[in-house]
């Protein structure tokens, strides 16, 4: 193993300020498997789609952290951590994907959840 | 997401709504990753998996050679394994364990659970005591040819099964002339047992494991005719929701039973639905089934509980009605009329221009269909078919019109019914295509341009972006 390249690919973290969190728990994430018939036969599809609330979806690449700096589009097995700093309980839903994750507030009022996001790449 | 995974000449590729057969890999460095089953042909299994964000997916890989056409059922533990129980040629019941280890599946040897007779429709459950349940349905044609739903247990990780392949196990129906269906979840100390009576019930029992003991059989409804179109799940409240469709009476129907009594009977939604899947987020039910639009067009619908009533909405903004839907004749004064009403309805004959009386007819005449979301099928029904012309298919790409085949073939609305693919699947659709704006209306649009004039003019029924869906399995583990 290269430990320094092992070091500076490794670890990488974003702290991203006072993002303001309005997805709401209501929404669902159903992953389907379906049967679709045609003339030619049958496919075999796989669906995917929140359904129901107000699902907020956060990309990376749209996250600039605190220094100013935008985020990478993807990340390496990342981790998102929220620290909370207007006492609305968030939480990220379902798995953080390697370009982005969900995000939802626990209570509808008030309008908001506000959090830092600490990101990390576990690598 | 619509991702095309595979094609099939099964009978049922994706099963039965009581089933499981797509799963997430809950925890490790593979956590999250999706697996699916389904029947490739009528007599193999196979497997694919994705990753986040799951739109690529392996090359499907086989794992049984010699089932039954018929739905099997599966689940997935902690770890990922996954077991499978299944009917095999000699409609024996098999089980078969997929062991993961370093991000694949693989199959062991396939043990049989039931031999007497005929056997159908299985369903595996395992227990937190870590024993596997399963569930199926005997044909008992050496006998009396009725069909009885039995339960067998394995206490050592499906090596065994009760007394051997020739114990028919504990019976928990009386015999049925018509074939039942099953599926199990364990609620604290109790497994219930759901499964339809001879098309006429849906019925359960509960094995309380401290006694070790079924109760007796009680009814959740009866009515004509419950089939495979139900289904259940366990709220965070501990209370059991059931969903099932009855084909007699249209429409989705929810029951929900606390521990001690049930609750009335809630419609979910009037229309003539199928394959109805629940699940709970918290305490709320979500129910997500397949729903008639007409002429035997199904769309995805999902419903959420609220208070004593459900919202219902499509499931995919992709997939249901067009937002707008334009006839345009270019030899009219007025040159396009919105037929979206019309041609979201399932009357005959009511999608034309009032100019022409066609739907298209001259060259230089279009049919355009417009979604605020990228779509992929058209779902196109005449109650005239047309006879002479052609059409050219085309999208707009934000500057121009762009010509594609589509991805069945083309259509010159010379027949009177016509599933269109725009593009294989969702994700297929061209990643140039832009919105437009047609007449004011502003939408992912694509449409039908008259290259050669008809000698017998097109009429629209309904025209949709709508497939023809059979069967819907959700994503859930079955532990």
């Amino acid at each position: 193993m290269n430990v320094t390249l092992d070091y500076l690919k490794s670890n990488r973290k974003w702290l991203v300020r006072d993002f303001q969190v309005w997805g709401d728990d209501g929404a669902v994430e159903a992953d389907i498997l379906a049967t679709e018939n045609d003339i030619s036969g049958s496919k075999v599809v796989y669906l995917r789609e929140f359904s129901g609330g107000l699902a907020q979806v956060v990309h990376f690449d749209d996250l600039t952290d605190h220094r100013g700096n935008p985020l990478p589009s993807t990340l390496d097995n990342p981790e998102v951590i929220l620290i909370p700093k207007n006492g609305i309980i968030s939480f990220v839903q379902g798995i953080v994907g390697p370009s982005a994750f969900r995000i939802a507030r626990e209570r509808l009022e008030p309008a908001y959840g506000l959090v830092d996001l600490l990101i990390l790449e576990m690598c | 997401m619509h991702k095309l995974l595979a094609t099939s000449a099964a009978a049922r590729p994706t099963g039965s709504s009581p089933q499981r057969k797509l799963f997430r890999v809950p925890d490790g460095v593979f956590k999250g990753r999706l697996v699916a089953l389904f029947m490739d042909s009528a007599t193999g299994i196979s497997l694919t998996y994705s990753d986040n964000p799951y739109s690529s997916w392996s090359t499907p890989q086989q794992i049984i050679s010699n089932s039954f056409d018929s739905p099997f059922s599966a689940a997935m533990d902690i770890y990922g394994n996954i077991r499978i129980v299944y009917t095999d040629a000699a409609k024996d019941i098999k089980y078969l364990k997929l062991s993961f280890a370093a991000g694949a599946w693989n199959a062991g040897s396939a043990v049989t659970v039931v031999s007497v007779d005929d056997s159908y429709n299985a369903f595996i459950l395992a227990g937190d005591d870590g024993k596997l349940w399963c569930i199926f349905v005997n044909h008992q044609v050496s006998s009396d040819f009725n069909y009885y739903v039995r339960v067998k247990i394995s206490s050592n990780d499906g090596q065994t099964w009760g007394g051997g392949s020739l114990d028919l196990g504990t019976q928990l129906s009386s015999g049925s002339t018509n074939i039942c269906f099953v599926t199990a979840r364990q609620l604290a100390s109790a497994i219930y047992a759901v499964y339809t009576f001879n098309r006429s019930a849906l019925n359960y029992r509960v094995y309380d494991l401290e006694a070790g003991l079924w109760g007796a059989e009680n009814a959740i409804h009866s009515g004509n005719y419950i089939d495979d179109n139900f289904d259940i799940d366990i709220g965070s409240d501990k209370k059991l929701g059931v969903v099932f469709a009855v084909s007699s009476v249209p429409g989705i129907y929810f029951k929900e039973f606390d521990g001690s009594a049930w609750s009335g009977l809630q419609q979910v939604e009037p229309c003539e639905s199928k394959s109805p899947q629940i699940f709970y987020t918290g305490g709320t039910a979500n129910i997500f089934y397949a729903g008639l639009l007409g002429n035997s067009y199904r769309i995805p619908r999902f419903a959420t509980k609220s208070g004593d009533s459900f919202s219902v909405s499509d499931y995919s903004p992709a997939i249901g009605l067009f937002d707008t839907v334009l006839v345009y004749d270019d030899s009219a004064v007025s040159k396009y009329e919105d037929k979206t009403a019309a041609a979201g309805d399932s009357v005959g004959g009511d999608v034309f221009h009032s100019f022409s009386t066609a739907l298209i007819e001259s060259v230089g005449d279009c049919l355009y269909l417009g979604k605020t979301n990228r779509h992929f099928c058209c779902a196109i029904v005449l109650s005239a078919a047309g006879a002479g012309g052609q059409v050219v298919w085309e999208y707009f790409d934000g500057a121009l019109w762009k010509s594609f085949i589509p991805a069945n073939g083309t259509y010159h609305f010379d027949s009177a019914e016509r599933l269109v693919y725009l593009w294989t699947d969702g994700e297929s659709a061209p990643i140039d295509w832009q919105v437009g704006t047609v007449n004011g209306f502003s939408a992912y649009w694509v449409r039908a341009r008259v290259s050669t004039a008809y000698t017998t003019k097109p009429i629209g029924s309904q025209i949709a972006p709508a497939p023809r869906l059979t069967d819907l399995v959700l994503a859930r583990n079955g532990f």
